[in-house]
């Protein structure tokens, strides 16, 4: 489980927060609002690429706060992929895993297995398709075993059948290996199929916060309802 | 061989010492460390001679680090060490200059993404950052190298003995004339063709592998 309290950063003239949030084990936190709501910045400083001005960030209890990148246990998708341009696919996949793990060979196999992506694995990584990386990206990021996963937007650049597809695996996956979950995204659509929970970020701040169902029925204000009649539309 | 060497030596303590500099020099913003920048490149910009002679100042016989090197046993010039001492001076802005701006090329992101996925800093550089700056690191390090066989000014100052190749050349030249000289001066070419044939067939191999730092999936605007 991951807890926020009262987190905020000023980064120049833009204020993120102070917020706080709560996402329980496979559940999965949907942070949505336009491009430069702050999205990126909270995922930025929950990894600890970022430090907070303010604010605390507990994962399973555990202040992350000062806690170097390394040691926080947790999975960061991000919106580009970062995959690795020197290494092949599966030399990407093992990057995370510690050759001391005796399950390190069994865990791979399973994760190649489990996304379907036996037939890339000698393959460079400029040849794979969009979705393809993504996939590759995912299973570096869950063979880590992370606390917590962190998605930034990763469906950027994949076509939309796929991007369906791959929401539903993610959502499976996540709930499957029992990880609390925090995805951002600018698409309401998005937001929505994949969402247990919906926070709305707009110029740094928090306009709406709760379950799916209750943004979806109860909107608080009026960014939410404008997000949710462009539902049909986007 | 005195040369060949000396210069692999010299070149392995640019790399040990002068890739961790490069590294600091690419990714920090302080002025202090842009200063540094500046200093690193000095030898560049002062005659091989004077050079020579600034480092006499330092480490020569007569100074406070040349004698405390000769009461510990060893000399710091006319030795093998002195030769060494003049080709790092000399050739690590090679070195870290053109390191740095590799480094600087490979988005910090990917160290990020190295970090989280478990690897401590170190690791990342190493396996991470160097690996993406290869190019421009392959290029300073064979330019560094060669660079040192051939060093002549600054070691003609710090250390004429034990010879190396360039100024045995100089020594020939005065007895002999061009004809003398011409093997020595095809030794160095060789060596010097085949630093650059290095660096080319690195190059050529990254090039193949399509290796570039910006993924396709970069050409997409960040959003937010």
């Amino acid at each position: 489980m991951i807890t926020i309290e009262e987190l905020s950063k000023r980064l120049g003239n833009f204020q993120l927060g102070p917020l706080s949030l709560e996402v329980n084990d496979a559940q999965i936190l949907v942070v949505l609002g336009r491009n430069g709501s702050g999205k990126t910045t909270l995922l930025n400083l929950i990894a600890g690429i970022l430090q907070t001005d303010q604010g605390k960030i507990f994962l399973d209890k555990i202040l992350l706060n000062g806690m170097p990148l390394e040691k926080r246990k947790i999975g960061y998708v991000f919106q580009r992929l970062y995959l690795f341009p020197h290494l092949d696919v599966f030399s990407n996949i093992k990057f995370g895993l510690s050759r001391k793990d005796s399950k390190f060979i069994i865990k791979t196999k399973e994760m190649i297995s489990m996304l379907g992506i036996e037939s890339l694995l000698t393959r460079n990584i400029q040849t794979l398709s969009g979705g393809e990386r993504q996939k590759v990206a995912l299973a570096r990021t869950l063979l880590t075993e992370p606390r917590l996963l962190l998605m930034d937007e990763p469906f950027t650049s994949v076509d939309v059948p796929i991007k369906l597809a791959l929401i539903q695996e993610i959502k499976a996956t996540v709930h499957r290996l029992k990880i609390p979950t925090i995805y951002v995204t600018h698409y309401a659509n998005e937001a929505f199929n994949m969402a247990d929970k919906i926070m709305i970020l707009h110029n740094g701040s928090v306009v709406e916060n709760g379950t799916r169902d209750e943004i979806m029925l109860e909107p608080k204000v009026q960014f939410t309802k404008t997000l949710i009649q462009s539902l049909s539309s986007d | 061989m005195l040369s060949l060497e000396t210069a692999t030596a010299s070149t392995a303590i640019c790399i040990v010492f002068g890739l961790p500099l490069a590294y600091l020099i690419a990714r920090s913003n302080s002025k202090a460390v842009q200063l540094l920048r500046v200093a690193t490149a000095i030898p560049l910009a002062i005659p091989p001679l004077i050079s020579g002679a600034l480092l006499l100042n330092i480490y020569g016989e007569d100074s406070t680090l040349g004698m405390l090197a000769q009461h510990a046993g060893f000399r710091l010039t006319q030795s093998t060490i002195g030769i060494m001492l003049a080709q790092v001076y000399v050739i690590s802005p090679f070195v870290v200059l053109t390191a740095s701006a590799g480094i600087e090329k490979v988005d910090i992101n990917y160290e990020y993404a190295s970090r989280i996925l478990g690897r401590g800093p170190a690791m990342t550089f190493l396996t991470v950052t160097i690996p993406l700056a290869a190019t421009e690191i392959v290029a300073g390090i064979s330019l560094a190298w060669i660079r040192a066989i051939g060093e002549f000014g600054a070691n003609v100052m710090v250390a004429y003995n034990p010879k190396t190749i360039s100024i045995q050349l100089w020594e020939y030249n005065a007895l002999g004339g061009l004809k003398l000289v011409m093997p020595g001066v095809l030794i160095v070419l060789v060596f010097s063709f085949a630093s650059l044939a290095f660096w080319f067939w690195v190059m050529n191999l990254r090039g193949r592998r399509k290796t570039s730092l910006i993924s396709p999936v970069e050409q997409y605007h960040d959003h937010d």
